[in-house]
């Protein structure tokens, strides 16, 4: 799991995801290794705006990481009009336009954001508590059952209950 | 106000084929006349268009993700070729699929893609063992493609034996029983669709307005024996200004197979 991964995964039970505590989870033993990663900057500062930032910095600080407490003010760079043609190359040559200020900043985030991978550790829920396992990169987000939200055919299902369920479908409820 | 339209005349995009060689016994979909259908999709001109005018380039980079990748052949097709299909590179994808083998076998299947073709490619960030897409953060995805467990089923196989079962190991060149019937079952998850085909979808459905962001938009396959009209009925009876729009249709054998876009 790449430490950019977390910024977009929250706690799967369904109560917390309105709870601010259940984002971003919490990285425990974690394992890391550095995984090579085309250094594309453009994806870098078009990546940046909808970034949550406060997060980024709690989960790099628990992978031993340092961030700036405040978002990096990087100016967005684009890519040439010419650039429709499918084959006119990497996209690195054009962040030539970029100063050497953002392009360090950008190499920066890269090395963090995108070759950072966690191998093996967990995840925890800052407000359930629950510890998502990550193995071989891959991270588990099936909830035991009575913990997930389960639709009404499965808990018809899973309890042995029969019920005339018709209509049914669009029933979901919590456990 | 239906949905159908006819996509406009126009030479599709003949982009190659992600390879999936590395895939011998795994218990996975294999890349199929649905996961073509969906390439056949995103290679329209029609959907190309729609796509770079949708997410233009000084929007922020957009997030694709694929719920059941399976084998992984449609994200690393998308993935592989993001310049040529959306007009742009700076797209991040995410895999999630109830099947740990399944995401490791994708993140081979889009890592070999986007190397053989790393002038056009996305960046791929990982794959994640998820039922639908519990594990994100609500309203994030951009581009959403689900080919879901269509095939109707008189049952519907539950995800209990996953989600209370030991935790998932890959699965290769299976000796025993036990994993036999793990194997079984795990492909009885990729096609079983229940009800109409329609229980899986039917609960992304549900949940889909806190999915997608605002300028999201979801690519389904459906089939015929999914009853599309209906599932159109259901969309725009959604509110809130959903749509849903035919974008290819195909038969396939005995099935007739399509893909739809649903976005506000």
């Amino acid at each position: 799991m790449k430490l950019l991964t977390a910024n977009f995964l929250s706690c799967a039970v369904k109560a917390c995801k309105s709870s601010p505590l259940s984002f971003p989870l919490h990285f425990k033993d974690a394992e890391l290794a550095s995984k090579s990663v085309p250094y594309n900057p453009v994806l870098l500062s078009n990546l940046l705006p909808r970034l949550d930032w406060p997060a980024l910095v709690t989960s790099s600080k628990e992978l031993g990481f340092a961030l700036p407490d405040s978002k990096p003010d990087v100016a967005r760079i684009s890519t040439p009009s010419a650039a429709s043609s499918p084959s006119d190359g990497d996209d690195t040559a054009m962040s030539m336009g970029a100063t050497d200020e953002d392009e360090k900043t950008l190499r920066m985030l890269h090395k963090v954001l995108m070759e950072t991978e966690v191998v093996e550790g967990k995840m925890v829920c800052g407000s359930c508590g629950f510890e998502y396992g990550i193995h071989q990169t891959v991270a588990n987000f099936l909830l035991p059952s009575h913990l997930g939200t389960l639709s009404y055919h499965d808990r018809l299902r899973d309890t042995g209950l029969r019920y005339f369920a018709e209509d049914s479908r669009t029933c979901e409820f919590k456990i | 106000m239906t949905s159908a339209s006819i996509p406009p005349p126009g030479t599709p995009l003949k982009l190659p084929t992600p390879s999936t060689s590395h895939i011998t016994s795994q218990p996975v979909y294999p890349p199929s006349e649905d996961s073509y259908l969906l390439l056949d999709a995103f290679s329209l001109p029609s959907e190309v268009s729609f796509i770079s005018s949708r997410f233009p380039r000084e929007t922020p980079a957009p997030l694709l993700v694929e719920i059941g990748t399976g084998s992984g052949v449609v994200s690393a097709f998308v993935a592989a070729h993001a310049k040529p299909l959306f007009g742009r590179r700076d797209l991040i994808t995410l895999g999630l699929d109830v099947s740990f083998t399944a995401n490791t076998v994708t993140n081979t299947t889009i890592t070999k893609a986007c190397v053989e073709n790393a002038a056009t490619c996305a960046t791929f960030l990982n794959s994640v063992t998820s039922d639908l897409t519990s594990c994100l953060r609500p309203s994030c995805v951009d581009i959403l493609i689900f080919n879901p467990p269509y095939v109707p089923t008189s049952e519907h196989p539950s995800l209990s034996t996953l989600r209370d079962g030991t935790p998932q190991r890959g699965l290769v060149n299976s000796k025993s029983q036990e994993d036999y019937d793990m194997e079984e079952y795990l492909l009885s998850l990729t096609y079983a669709g229940g009800e109409n085909g329609m229980e899986t979808t039917d609960r992304l459905l549900d949940q889909l307005h806190n999915v997608l962001s605002d300028r999201g938009v979801l690519y389904l396959l459906l089939c015929a024996g999914n009853k599309p009209p209906e599932v159109v009925e259901r969309v725009l009876g959604m509110g809130r200004g959903w749509k849903m729009e035919e974008v290819i249709e195909r038969r396939a054998g005995y099935e007739i197979l399509s893909i739809w876009k649903i976005y506000r």
